[in-house]
């Protein structure tokens, strides 16, 4: 489906990363060298953050959240819409965005809910966050989420249990009448190819996944693309998935590398935060300035995101770590 | 030739000796396998046999003689 927004604007992004790592290499005894050397070279990953056991997604969203406030000139009452988004929410009930909320000092006029979302989650809550918006009544958008992932994965799954890092972000959304157009690609193909089963790990069938994501990706983008009226990209911001995959989609998209940039070597891949991270990662490298970006996201649902628009990186604080 | 080639290149990505009956084996049953692996292979295959894979081939490909038949393609393309 594809759906336009009039001036909505990204005031500000920030992504926390829990301190702790883990190198692929300390996998080489459970997995044999053979299987970790191969991850390495095709899924491109060395290392990854990991939440300590009492870390929860919610502590790692909100040092982003506090963070985002304090660097940038956006008061929170002036926050109207609290979206979290993740897979690994604190508990069933009440919602995380409640717990956030009131861990923010958020005033209780705020509308706050959970999005049950994966890899796609991020462009999930832009595109939810554009919806709210065109309520005049709303003003501002927060949008919180991210995933410990390492928890969900069974031990033996080894690319499981290599891929996935910890990480939560925090981005608002507010209304700018110049800015330009947000236009949104979504699709849904219903499948179990991913999924975490109550009182179950992670289970992915690797094969189905690669498929749908070489084939659904480049369509979506083209598809999004094919308005002669959009801006030509600066940028391809990609959900961190693997690095073969993007390899692939870029290939398939005839793109230049260059504009796709793959971060997962320290990172892996941190589900919903993979994308602001991403954003976060790039601006402390020195991006700077306003970009125009496609971004597109892929995975549990299976769904599909892609969105054109510009991406301010003054805005967008550097990647920090936290105890 | 493409045969044995294509069996040395599994046996080094995979770091399994040569199974019986590899010549008319489905890829995902030889020792060793996952999706990891297999595109590590694919990857492996590129680069030894100078040729590139379209990305829908690469799990499209299921069996050693489906493999090496698009080798020779490639090759002669």
């Amino acid at each position: 489906m594809r759906e336009v927004f009039q001036s909505c604007k990204l005031r500000g992004i920030a992504t926390a990363l829990p301190k702790q790592t883990c190198a692929v290499d300390s996998f080489v005894e459970r997995f044999g060298e053979a299987k970790v050397e191969r991850f390495k070279q095709v899924v491109g990953v060395h290392e990854i953050h990991i939440a300590r056991p009492e870390q929860k997604t919610s502590d790692l969203a909100l040092a982003a959240a506090q963070t985002l406030f304090e660097k940038t000139a956006i008061a929170r009452d002036e926050i109207d819409v609290l979206l979290f988004i993740t897979q690994t929410p604190d508990c069933v009930a009440p919602p995380t965005a409640c717990r956030l909320q009131e861990a923010l000092a958020l005033g209780q006029h705020l509308f706050a809910l959970d999005i049950n979302q994966g890899c796609a989650g991020f462009l999930s809550g832009l595109l939810t966050a554009a919806h709210f918006l065109q309520n005049p009544a709303v003003r501002n958008v927060l949008i919180m989420g991210g995933d410990t992932l390492s928890r969900c994965v069974d031990p033996d799954d080894a690319t499981a249990a290599m891929l996935f890092g910890d990480a939560g972000f925090a981005a608002i959304v507010g209304r700018d009448p110049t800015a330009t157009p947000w236009v949104f690609e979504s699709a849904s193909i219903p499948s179990q190819a991913i999924s975490i089963p109550h009182d179950g790990y992670f289970q992915m069938q690797g094969t189905e996944v690669f498929n749908f994501s070489i084939s659904a990706v480049p369509q979506q983008i083209q598809t999004l693309l094919a308005d002669a009226s959009l801006a030509q990209p600066d940028l391809y911001l990609l959900h961190q998935a693997n690095a073969f995959i993007l390899q692939q989609i870029a290939r398939m998209c005839r793109l230049d590398p260059a504009v796709v940039p793959c971060r997962m070597k320290q990172r892996g891949n941190t589900s919903v935060a993979s994308l602001p991270l991403l954003m976060c990662d790039l601006a402390a490298e020195g991006y700077v300035g306003a970009k125009t970006v496609v971004l597109a996201a892929f995975g549990v649902g299976l769904t599909t995101l892609a969105a054109h628009l510009q991406l301010d990186f003054d805005n967008v604080l550097p990647t920090f770590t936290i105890e | 030739m493409i045969s044995q080639q294509l069996a040395l290149c599994f046996c080094d990505v995979l770091r399994q000796p040569m199974p019986a009956g590899f010549e008319c084996a489905t890829i995902a049953e030889l020792p060793g396998w996952d999706s990891v692996a297999h595109l590590s292979l694919m990857m492996e295959i590129e680069k030894r046999f100078q040729i590139r894979f379209r990305a829908t081939e690469l799990f499209a490909i299921t069996t050693i003689p489906a493999l090496i038949a698009v080798i020779e393609e490639r090759q002669h393309a």
